[in-house]
């Protein structure tokens, strides 16, 4: 038994190895150095593949680094990386706390090699230390989710007014901006009774928050809002235990897809959007390439198109802000199988 | 120097002190005496400042002091050394020297730092060792002397010391008695508390004694003898410390045979018969207590053999000793002898979980009927059982830790140190309790550094010196002279 | 016995109950006053709520009260182990059923148990072993998942993870039900005993003859037992696993503990106040939440109680011994 867990572990070390140190094949155009979370999350996992795919087929390696969840971690990484002295032909840079790595990604700019922000949307005033930002766009994802349950109020026979927001931890500004997006949207239109933060992103945080919100305000909730599809789709399982049938009596949409699409085609929830992990990481890279192959980034922001088959053309500068599309789903069975963004089904790009 | 007058502190419903007056003159070694629980420690705490008294009046130099806390203790010229060591493992030796004195900065540099612990020290005897070195790094005696050192870097006037020599053996207690004697001559007022009569009669001028809250008029030392100051502590007589020894024994119990292991430099054999009692006295370091270790389990055996009943015994954990009926109780009851934060159920029971439970569930009515019959023949309050161990007096304590062994009927009891930490009146019960279990067969080896305690205990005794038995015989063909030589410099008498 | 030593007994006895009841009084206080604030609150309704918002944690609480008890302070290997297991009970349960997924999960827990409380034996440090062992669990949690979603479809899974006998959650009634044994387990079993001495003087306990590198061991596999059964309760419900879940709630468990006012040192306390501490940081959260409290108030909030609870108890005990 023991030497079967000692095989598990040396397993499990080979292939973290292989993570790390891997995909050295192919690429001579220069390496890629990737800082990023843990890909224990899963969309990190898959951001992860996106960008080592699109690097192979530009011709850049890539290295991962990665850290468990700790903005320390990773700036030391970033110092031992630059101490290192290989020179790298860009840097994309995933901060695990956007302002505590403010440093680290400071020190990444003065290399002289491009760097790439992802995921986390830059603070105001580090505009010196990227190059561009290349990812979601939590605001309009926000944005996207409110359009929707506008859409869903808006069919015969729905009563919309009070409603409730279940958002992400304090202090996750992917959190604050959704909010943000979604609560411009909605202005004048509905009220939010309350705004409560988890204290994770997934499932059981989701229920924990939603089983204790609704029965309080069980007479007046006829929408629910929560930042992702995973706590959506407990706030459901909640609704339902407490008499509320999701979609009739109340409209509960996350508006973030993720592998589990049993509660969009069920209509538990009025609908989704994809926000793909894969092709954020694939993005990071592409606009890296292209200012490599440029030398030049355009001012402002582009909103890349929702193309269902046809990805972003890898000719051409970036732009400072460049920002992945979040094209929304239906909750019915032949919406969710027909929705493609850039070439992938939803159920490929929802996978995490 | 100090003048206490009808000073009296309760705690919720209990008098701890009653009415008690305290006088001591510079330069005098005033001992306190009493039994544990008298209210010595109360006492001390006060002038500590550790307690509040509720009434009374306290007096240094013929002022009224009022001592609301250490730090007005400290300004008032008492310096206070507590039974339990207060020196940091981890600092230097001369950082200890001035810990917590608000005049030494935290930056001067270890250098001048243990250039200034140097005369403090080599007062006390501690002149040749480096001040700069960590203070674990030396024996408990040497740390002992290193608070006193400590006390004399901050020119006490009045020096408390509560047993100071508790855990020390006799040569060390001459270095801390040197050290005492030198503090009074430079005309400090010294306090000293302790249990050991023999150094309240070298030491002391006058002794104070204190029994169920009140003190008596202090007696110079001079006029005392030992009887009579022991019957003043415990307000009666004292029949006898020591119960008669076995008026025979039986068969062989255990033979060791030219054994060696840690703490011996040359083997040692011996012969111990059921029903009888073999005193090991040694002082800290001689070896006694090497051989009571590998019985019980703690340390192996190099060389040597050792039956039990005829047949080999070598415990290689404690469990084999007890599963083997031997039972072991170290010098060291806080440590290892007694669950100081469960009750005395739990205690007595300990050792004997299994046999007081079935499918594995305790038996409550098995439990409390073993342990209720262990507590009676220690003679240890039955109604009382629910209390928590370390709530009890250190005699109490050691009650507890020699009784539970009672309860797996063993063939053999170790013991280090039977009645270290425990006062007058309750060292002679626990001999009585021993030679009753004697009486019923149960051989007994003890260590002790107490001469009087190996000579007044034991039906046969072994001396022990540098790694050495220096030799075994009958109690009868000893004396306390014979003993104390043997234990200090025997080549001297050889 | 002599007059000192009974002051310092009734004393101790007094501070004692009173830090056993202390969790159970704040409670009380807190329903008083939330009761009278927030209308919502003080309804059988939102008090089953409560009850399930704190099983969760609860449940690995009180396997968490027997590592401290045992005089091990605290394993910080409990959410990735609940990770890890997660993740084995979805795959296995996926490939073959839920018995089978059950089964391994719970062999996979009493192994976790054993290697880890050999790993505590070995270096002396609870904590330095198990943040180890940690690590090796997310690893291989992330590695067996392929850092995806595992789903599963089992009804019988889906019932256990969603039933409500008699319109109480079955996540709720396992909690109420391992209380209850956990209590009996310290105050009625041998192996309680052994632990509650294990862990009120570890030396004196290997001198009593205890085993107590397995009671060390066998105090870590009813925490896994604990980790297993929470585990096994989140996917289900929610019919997926991942290698992320329970991320960061080795300090809910810990601070259960704590509030529940079990001695840091081990040796006092009951593994139910560890389960009364869950519910009364269940109890705050659910006030706060009502009210609207914003995140790092809540946060401030728990984290102050978990001080002062901590402080209160160490007060009490210190005069108590």
């Amino acid at each position: 038994m023991k030497s079967g867990f000692a095989t598990v572990v040396t397993l499990a070390l080979a292939a973290a190895l292989q993570w790390v140190c891997g995909s050295a094949m192919a690429a001579d155009k220069g390496e890629v150095v990737v800082f990023v979370p843990s890909s224990t999350n899963p969309y990190i996992g898959q951001f992860e593949k996106g960008a080592r795919e699109k690097a192979a087929e530009l011709g850049y390696s890539v290295k991962v680094i990665e850290n468990n969840f700790n903005q320390s971690e990773q700036d030391s990484q970033v110092q031992q990386q630059l101490a290192s002295g290989q020179k790298a032909a860009g840097y994309i840079w995933w901060p695990f706390e956007n302002a505590a790595g403010i440093g680290a990604l400071r020190a990444l700019s003065r290399s002289g090699s491009p760097v790439i922000v992802s995921n986390q949307f830059p603070l105001k005033g580090t505009d010196k230390f990227y190059t561009a930002y290349a990812g979601a766009n939590d605001i309009l994802s926000g944005r996207t989710a409110a359009e929707m349950l506008l859409k869903a109020c808006a069919e015969p026979g729905m009563k919309c007014d009070k409603g409730a927001i279940i958002r992400f931890p304090a202090g996750v500004s992917a959190g604050d901006d959704r909010v943000t997006g979604f609560e411009q949207a909605i202005k004048g239109k509905l009220d939010v009774i309350s705004v409560t933060p988890t204290a994770g992103f997934l499932e059981d945080e989701g229920y924990k928050v939603a089983s204790q919100i609704i029965p309080a305000h069980k007479g007046e909730l006829t929408w629910l809002y929560t930042e992702n599809d995973s706590m959506a789709g407990a706030a459901a399982q909640a609704a339902r235990e407490n008499g509320l049938a999701p979609g009739k009596r109340i409209l509960i949409v996350g508006g973030t897809c993720h592998g589990d699409s049993s509660h969009v085609v069920n209509g538990d929830l009025i609908g989704t959007a994809i926000q793909s992990g894969y092709f954020e990481g694939w993005l990071a890279v592409q606009t890296l390439v292209k200012y490599i192959k440029t030398g030049k980034v355009l001012p402002g922001e582009v909103y890349l198109a929702a193309n269902p088959d046809k990805p972003p053309s890898d000719d051409g500068a970036p732009h400072k802000f460049n920002f992945l599309p979040n094209p929304a789903i239906g909750n019915s069975e032949a919406a969710y199988d027909q929705a493609k963004l850039w070439g992938l089904n939803a159920k490929q790009l929802c996978n995490f | 120097m100090l003048q206490m007058r009808n000073v009296a502190k309760r705690y919720g419903a209990t008098v701890a002190l009653e009415n008690v007056n305290l006088d001591v003159k510079a330069g005098e070694v005033m001992a306190l005496l009493g039994e544990n629980g008298a209210g010595k420690s109360t006492l001390v705490k006060i002038l500590a400042g550790l307690e509040q008294p509720d009434s009374g009046a306290i007096a240094i130099g013929g002022k009224p002091h009022n001592i609301g806390s250490p730090a007005q203790a400290r300004a008032a010229g008492i310096s206070y050394v507590a039974q339990e060591l207060s020196i940091v493992g981890t600092l230097s030796v001369a950082e200890n020297v001035f810990l917590g004195d608000q005049t030494v900065g935290l930056l001067r540099s270890p250098s001048s730092l243990a250039r200034r612990a140097k005369p403090f020290l080599a007062r006390i005897g501690l002149g040749d060792i480096d001040p700069s070195l960590p203070a674990e790094a030396f024996s408990v005696a040497e740390r002992q002397l290193m608070e006193i050192a400590r006390l004399l870097s901050r020119e006490a006037r009045i020096a408390i010391l509560d047993e100071p020599t508790a855990a020390l053996s006799e040569v060390e207690i001459d270095r801390v008695k040197t050290a005492v004697r030198t503090l009074a001559e430079e005309g400090c007022a010294i306090i000293y508390v302790t249990h050991r009569l023999g150094e309240v009669f070298e030491l002391s001028h006058r002794v104070t004694i204190i029994r169920n809250g009140h003190s008596f008029a202090p007696v110079a030392t001079s006029s005392l003898q030992v009887d009579g100051l022991i019957e003043m502590m415990l307000g009666r007589r004292l029949e006898q410390m020591f119960p008669p020894r076995a008026p025979s024994v039986g068969d062989k119990l255990l033979v060791v045979e030219d054994c060696l292991c840690q703490g011996l430099s040359s083997p040692v054999s011996f012969i111990l018969r059921k029903g009888e009692m073999l005193g090991l006295a040694g002082q800290v370091g001689s070896g006694a207590t090497a051989i009571l270790k590998v019985l019980a389990g703690l340390t192996p055996l190099y060389r040597g053999s050792i039956t039990l009943d005829g047949r080999p015994f070598t415990p290689r954990v404690i469990r084999d000793s007890i599963k083997m009926g031997v039972a072991y109780c170290s010098d060291d009851r806080k440590r290892d002898g007694v669950f100081a934060v469960r009750n005395l159920v739990e205690n007595l029971s300990a050792p004997v979980i299994d046999q007081v439970s079935r499918f594995g569930l305790m038996n409550r009515r098995a439990e409390t009927t073993h342990t209720q019959a262990v507590a009676q023949q220690f003679n240890i309050d039955i109604n009382g059982l629910g209390r928590l161990a370390g709530n009890l007096s250190g005699g109490n304590q050691q009650k507890v830790a020699l009784g539970k062994w009672i309860g797996i009927s063993p063939s053999l009891l170790i013991v280090e140190e039977p009645t270290r930490g425990v006062d007058v009146g309750a060292r002679a019960e626990i001999y009585r309790h021993l030679r009753a279990q004697t009486a019923r067969g149960l051989a007994i080896l003890f260590a002790s550094s107490d001469t009087h305690e190996v000579l007044g205990l034991a039906d046969t005794i072994g001396t022990f010196f540098q790694g050495e038995m220096v030799q075994i015989g009958s109690a009868d063909a000893m004396t306390a002279e014979i003993i104390t030589r043997d234990v200090t410099h025997p080549a001297v008498a050889a | 016995m002599t007059s000192i030593a009974i002051a310092r007994k009734s004393i101790g006895r007094r501070t004692w109950r009173f830090a056993s009841l202390a969790a159970v009084a704040t409670i009380v206080i807190i329903a008083v006053v939330a009761g009278l604030t927030t209308p919502a609150f003080l309804t059988v309704g939102n008090g089953l709520v409560i009850i399930r918002a704190a099983s969760m944690t609860g449940i690995v609480a009180i396997g968490m009260s027997y590592v401290t008890l045992s005089g091990n302070l605290f394993a910080l290997s409990a959410s990735a182990l609940g990770a890890l297991l997660a993740v084995i009970f979805a795959l296995v349960t996926a490939q073959t059923d839920l018995p089978a997924g059950i089964a391994v999960v719970l062999v996979g827990a009493v192994l976790a148990g054993v290697l880890q409380g050999v790993a505590v034996n070995l270096t002396g440090n609870p904590i330095i072993a198990t943040l180890a062992f940690g690590a090796v669990f997310r690893g291989l949690a992330s590695v067996l998942s392929g850092n995806g979603v595992l789903r599963i479809h089992n009804t019988a899974a889906a019932w256990i993870g969603t039933a409500r006998p008699l319109g109480v959650p079955t996540q709720s009634w396992t909690f109420v039900f391992l209380a209850a044994v956990s209590w009996l387990v310290i105050r009625k079993a041998r192996l309680g005993r052994q632990i509650i001495l294990s862990g009120a003087n570890r030396e004196a306990a290997v001198a009593s003859g205890l085993r107590v590198n397995i009671v060390t061991c066998l105090a870590l596999v009813m925490l896994s037992v604990g980790v297993a059964i929470v585990a096994i309760f989140t996917v289900a419900q929610f019919s997926e696993a991942r290698s992320n879940l329970f991320s960061g709630y080795d300090f809910d468990y810990i601070a259960a503990v704590l509030v529940g006012g079990i001695a840091l040192r081990g040796g006092q306390g009951t593994p139910l106040q560890a389960a009364l501490g869950a519910v009364l940081i269940a109890l705050l959260e659910n006030f706060m939440l009502l009210n609207n409290v914003s995140g790092g108030l809540l946060m401030t909030v728990v984290g102050t109680v978990v001080v002062g609870a901590i402080s209160v108890f160490h007060l009490l005990q210190g005069k108590n011994r």
